[in-house]
């Protein structure tokens, strides 16, 4: 067992990152600085995925480096950085994700003031003045139908799939982050890739509009919503490849 | 599962594998789980097909944001994390110095725990002498009230029966002023050599009981001077009362002060304090009551525990308190044998024994008091009595002929004397028998008043009306009839006043004489005596004397002299019977032969004992040797 550990620990302290952790442990700031500079954007963007919503990803992002330094007296290197670092993610969206239910203020995309509607509002109204191409059209409407399938999974199918594709972490650490099992993250990441399947395959095969989204009726709401938001015509292929 | 399997398989079941597919692009597989993997898409174009599928859906999350930050969000993120640190630090700091006022609040809260610790320990090992007194002072203090009361329903007996609810000093033969407001018919004169002096002692004094301490009494109500106890006491200071047997006596004088206080103190700091501030006088006294605490039985100490616990917790504490302390000081004035009496009976029959046994010591009281004269007084009647002519005494059958006479007159008269008092005299009499409930001893009261007033006013010729003589004439023999009627009606009035002065003296006067002859003749009275009385050559002829035998006869010389004639008994002696003086068991209860011999003892009227001890003359040793008083050898 303390075989196990050490060579863990001998293993972890092969990650560059860690040594730098352990720097701040020591009271050198810049380590701290520079752990911030490497993963600031990593965790944000976790985070904006996985809320949907940017102002409170970076509120969230500030905290999970504040809870970085705060724990770094009893930090242990038991493990890479990175899946330390996405732990404190994970406990920290989690958190935000049960006050929001708690408070009732789930984000409902493409309403009206939504912070996050207003890039694709904008880019409509570019779109519906002509000021860029219509592949620019496409891959902005694809990427709110990617967001959308991506709000159709559940939480944590949700952070497992932004860790596992935009992160690249194993299943282990995937799972040392999530406090799970790797057969556990194994089983939630194919049901989650199932689930966008069924709500991209359409879109990006034939066009069609995704339907059925986290078994709501609001999928044809959005998708109005979007067009008319965007003032589409018929010159606009919502579903073209382009 | 074989690769035959799945070729065998074709049908195999996409979902079975999903999660291997997936697992598979993830990289995620083993070696041999990739090959095996591989093996299937390439055999199976549905999981081919399912496996790109798969891929394609990863592909398309390529087209998410991948947000980056600015240089003011890194700024803004480590001004906050600057900021906490700052924060920690003043925390880190603010948290040593409560750390460190806990720390020192712990080791001063361990210091005094350990010292309370170490005390405790301390006390447990090494009993402090004190912590017993401290705990059982109280106890000790107020153990003579406990040993004679059954238990706190006795007491409440006692207060429910009406008795001791009240001051009865008076009952106490000692107290002098008592005495002295009693005897408001005496007419003025110089006193006497022992005028001024208590009473007879013997009351209040318990064998191996010496009250509270002084300190914890009221003061005394006057600064008489202490008399010199005639009832010795056991000389075994630790004795226990016996019960229901006479104490034995000797001659060690110890007087103990009536009244006293019972200790409620409980708190430990009062009782230190308490104890710090006797004197040296109520230490030793304290000592002495705890060596007599530690000599009675466990069993002892604890129900007179129970006792003061018990009563400490009743809610009628004071009350019950002052009706203790009263019947304790009742209690003193008992003899050995009536304590040993009263102590045999069960608590109800107490009660009625106690009141019973109150009057007769209120009637002696009273009597007491009136006939309390001082030496030089009792000579005078007593040498009035000797001159009576031997052809004017009665016989004996006469002597309780007019004993029954006057007796049965002497309340009536003493209702008539009422009226001829002066309004002082009166009223005071009246605010003392308005104490008396009983109307039988408030008859004796008053016939006890018009006796003493006979004494007291030989002036008045007529003690009885012409009739009344005729009728106390009738009743005499014929020869004592024919003498008085062979005298004028004056002289036959002033012949029986006479008569009735000298019962008076003899039931009255003459046990107080005798119990003066008793008593210890001082080396004082002695020296004055030789000094006013004594001629040269009796004195050289005294000191030519062995010395024991040179104070007997300076002992009888001064008896004689104080007593002129008294010795022969005068001129009773022969009426009463052979004795040469009265019987020294209840002596002082026991008149010696009146005018007429003793009849009137046999017929059980005289006064009840003149105090605790006074019955106890055969248990004793004489002072002195004297020729007046039988050797203690011929004592019945």
């Amino acid at each position: 067992m303390t075989e196990s550990k050490s060579s863990t620990q001998r293993a972890a302290l092969r990650d560059p990152d860690v040594r730098l952790m352990l720097e701040v442990r020591n009271g050198n700031a810049a380590a701290f600085e520079e752990l911030l500079l490497r993963y600031q954007s990593r965790v944000l963007a976790v985070l904006e995925n996985l809320l949907g919503n940017r102002h409170q990803a970076e509120d969230l992002t500030q905290e999970v480096f504040l809870r970085v330094y705060r724990s770094r007296h009893s930090y242990e290197p038991n493990a890479k950085f990175a899946t330390w670092l996405f732990r404190i993610v994970n406990n920290v969206a989690m958190n935000a994700l049960r006050s929001r239910c708690r408070r009732r203020e789930q984000t409902v995309p493409f309403q009206p003031g939504d912070s996050q509607h207003f890039d694709a509002l904008d880019d409509a109204i570019q779109v519906s003045s002509g000021q860029i191409p219509a592949r620019r059209l496409d891959k902005l409407e694809a990427r709110e139908i990617v967001r959308m399938a991506m709000e159709g999974l559940n939480e944590r199918q949700r952070l497992a799939v932004l860790l596992c594709k935009f992160e690249g972490m194993s299943y282990a650490d995937i799972a040392a982050a999530m406090k799970m099992s790797p057969k556990a993250v194994k089983s939630l990441l194919s049901r989650a890739r199932t689930r966008l399947r069924e709500i991209l395959e359409p879109y990006f095969q034939s066009g069609q509009m995704p339907i059925g989204l986290g078994g709501t009726d609001d999928v044809d709401s959005k998708r109005s919503t979007m067009i008319e938001d965007s003032q589409s015509d018929s010159q606009i292929s919502l579903g073209g490849a382009g | 599962m074989s690769d035959s399997a799945f070729q065998k398989r074709s049908d195999i079941s996409i979902d079975a594998i999903r999660e291997d597919l997936v697992a598979y692009l993830d990289g995620e597989l083993s070696s041999e789980e990739a090959a095996r993997i591989e093996r299937l898409v390439e055999q199976d174009t549905r999981i081919r097909s399912e496996l790109q599928r798969l891929a394609e859906t990863w592909d398309w999350l390529d087209v998410l944001d991948r947000p980056t930050v600015d240089e003011d969000f890194t700024r803004t993120t480590i001004e906050m994390v600057a900021q906490s640190a700052a924060s920690e630090v003043v925390a880190q700091t603010q948290t040593k110095w409560k750390r460190q006022a806990i720390v020192l609040g712990v080791a001063v809260l361990g210091t005094l725990l350990a010292v309370w610790g170490g005390w405790q320990l301390a006390s447990f090992l090494w009993e402090n002498p004190n912590k017993w007194l401290i705990e059982h002072y109280a106890v000790i203090q107020n153990q003579d009230y406990y040993r004679h009361i059954e238990n706190v329903a006795f007491l409440r007996m006692l207060r429910d029966s009406g008795l001791y609810t009240d001051e009865e000093e008076y009952l106490n033969p000692d107290d002098a002023q008592e005495v002295d407001e009693w005897r408001m018919f005496r007419p003025p004169g110089p006193p006497g050599p022992g005028q001024g002096q208590r009473g007879p002692a013997g009351a209040g004094e318990i064998p191996g009981e010496g009250g509270p301490t002084s300190n914890l009494r009221p003061e005394p109500r006057d600064n008489r001077p202490s008399q010199v106890p005639r009832q010795p006491l056991s000389e075994s200071s630790g004795e226990k009362l016996p019960s229901g047997s006479t104490a034995v006596v000797t001659s060690k004088p110890v007087s103990y002060p009536a009244s006293s206080s019972v200790i409620t103190l409980s708190d430990p700091a009062e009782i230190r304090k308490h104890i710090a501030g006797l004197t040296d006088a109520e230490k030793v006294e304290l000592r002495r009551k705890i060596e007599r605490f530690q000599q009675l039985s466990p069993s002892e100490q604890a129900r007179m525990k129970a006792i003061h616990e018990e009563l400490m917790q009743a809610p009628d504490r004071d009350e019950l308190i002052a009706v203790m302390q009263r019947y304790y000081e009742w209690f003193k004035l008992l003899t050995p044998s009536q304590r040993g009496e009263l102590e045999t009976l069960e608590p109800a029959q107490r009660i009625s024994w106690i009141q019973k046994t109150r009057n007769e010591m209120l009637t002696a009281a009273f009597s007491r008091a009136l006939f309390n004269f001082p030496p030089e007084r009792l000579r005078t009647l007593l040498q009035d009595s000797m001159r009576v002519p031997p052809e004017e005494r009665l016989p004996p059958g006469d002597v309780a002929v007019l004993v029954r006479f006057v007796e049965s007159l002497a309340a009536e008269r003493g209702e008539e004397l009422l009226a001829h008092l002066n309004s002082g005299e009166k009223q005071d009499l009246l605010r003392r028998l308005s104490r008396v409930t009983d109307p039988q001893q408030r008859r004796d009261f008053l016939a006890i008043t018009w006796f003493q007033w006979q004494l007291d006013h030989p002036e008045q010729a007529s003690a009885l009306t012409p009739q009344e003589l005729e009728e106390l004439r009738k009743q005499f023999s014929p020869g004592t009839r024919a003498r008085l009627e062979s005298l004028s009606t004056e002289e036959q009035l002033k012949r029986v006043a006479q008569w009735i002065r000298s019962y008076v003296f003899f039931k009255y006067v003459m046990p107080r004489v005798w119990a003066d002859m008793r008593r210890a003749v001082s080396e004082q009275e002695l020296g004055r005596f030789v000094e006013e009385n004594l001629t040269r050559e009796e004195r050289e002829k005294l000191l030519a004397l062995p010395p024991d035998e040179m104070q007997r006869e300076l002992t009888r010389r001064y008896l004689r002299w104080r007593y002129p004639g008294f010795d022969t008994l005068g001129p009773w002696r022969g009426h009463g019977g052979e004795r040469r003086g009265p019987r020294p068991g209840p002596g002082e209860r026991e008149p010696p032969p009146g005018p007429g011999g003793s009849s009137d003892r046999d017929r059980g009227d005289g006064p009840p004992p003149q105090g605790p001890g006074a019955n106890d003359v055969s248990t004793r040793e004489p002072l002195r040797p004297m020729p007046l008083l039988p050797p203690p050898g011929e004592v019945p």
